[in-house]
């Protein structure tokens, strides 16, 4: 939900509910910190054009050959507060490790699937991580280094 | 993100009783996932958190586009 704060667009989190006469609003502030930290480590996650970059990532330092980043992106439609008609059309960035850093399988199968709907798209031959056991191999090479 | 619509969901449909204890038992809830956030109850009680705030309900418009995976910014 975008929702104007001054001259900008802020995009928030929210709910609302009526019920038995109460009705309650809860809104709430997302940002860069909050989507990054949504699944700790799986992937640094940012809204664009709003909430703005920077701050902490959910990454570490690349830590081999195999631990490069892959990008997902999500196209949105963000609802707005002050004009219900026109949704905002936004992308959800996220950036995953890759496979030679990810900490177990999920974290690349995450980013498969994220990719099926994005950037890149995943083989799903399973082949053996050093350090994990188990990861997924990228049949194509769009994965940008 | 179900960390707002729950609370949101359990709140309307429990009677509120003491403002005081309703909140001490919510704010800690939904800080657990969102650190700042603002929340209005209105109808047998008009309670705000923080006291300060001005939110109000949303637009109609907005209200109607709620659903599942249409709110919280699940669209």
């Amino acid at each position: 939900m975008l929702k104007k704060e001054g001259n900008e667009d802020r995009l928030y989190a929210w709910a609302h509910e009526v019920a038995n006469g109460n009705e309650v609003t809860i809104l709430a502030p997302v940002t860069h910190e909050l989507l990054a930290g949504l699944i700790p480590q799986l992937g640094d996650a940012n809204l664009a054009p709003s909430p703005s970059a920077g701050g902490r990532t959910a990454f570490r330092e690349e830590s081999n050959a195999f631990d490069f980043e892959v990008a997902g992106v999500l196209p949105l439609q963000v609802a707005s507060w002050d004009s219900p008609r026109h949704p905002t059309d936004a992308l959800l960035v996220v950036k995953l490790p890759g496979f030679g850093g990810a900490g177990h399988g999920f974290r690349a199968e995450a980013g498969i699937r994220r990719g099926d709907a994005g950037l890149f798209r995943g083989s799903g031959h399973p082949v053996p991580n050093r350090r994990d056991g188990l990861a997924w191999w990228p049949a194509s090479n769009s994965a940008a280094r | 993100m179900s960390g707002l619509l729950r609370p949101a969901e359990a709140l309307a449909r429990v009677p509120i009783g003491e403002p005081e204890q309703t909140l001490s038992r919510f704010v800690p809830m939904i800080q657990n996932g969102f650190p700042q956030f603002e929340l209005r109850i209105s109808g047998h009680e008009d309670l705000r958190y923080p006291p300060e705030s001005r939110l109000d309900p949303p637009p109609a418009g907005v209200a109607a586009r709620q659903r599942p995976g249409a709110q919280e910014g699940r669209e």
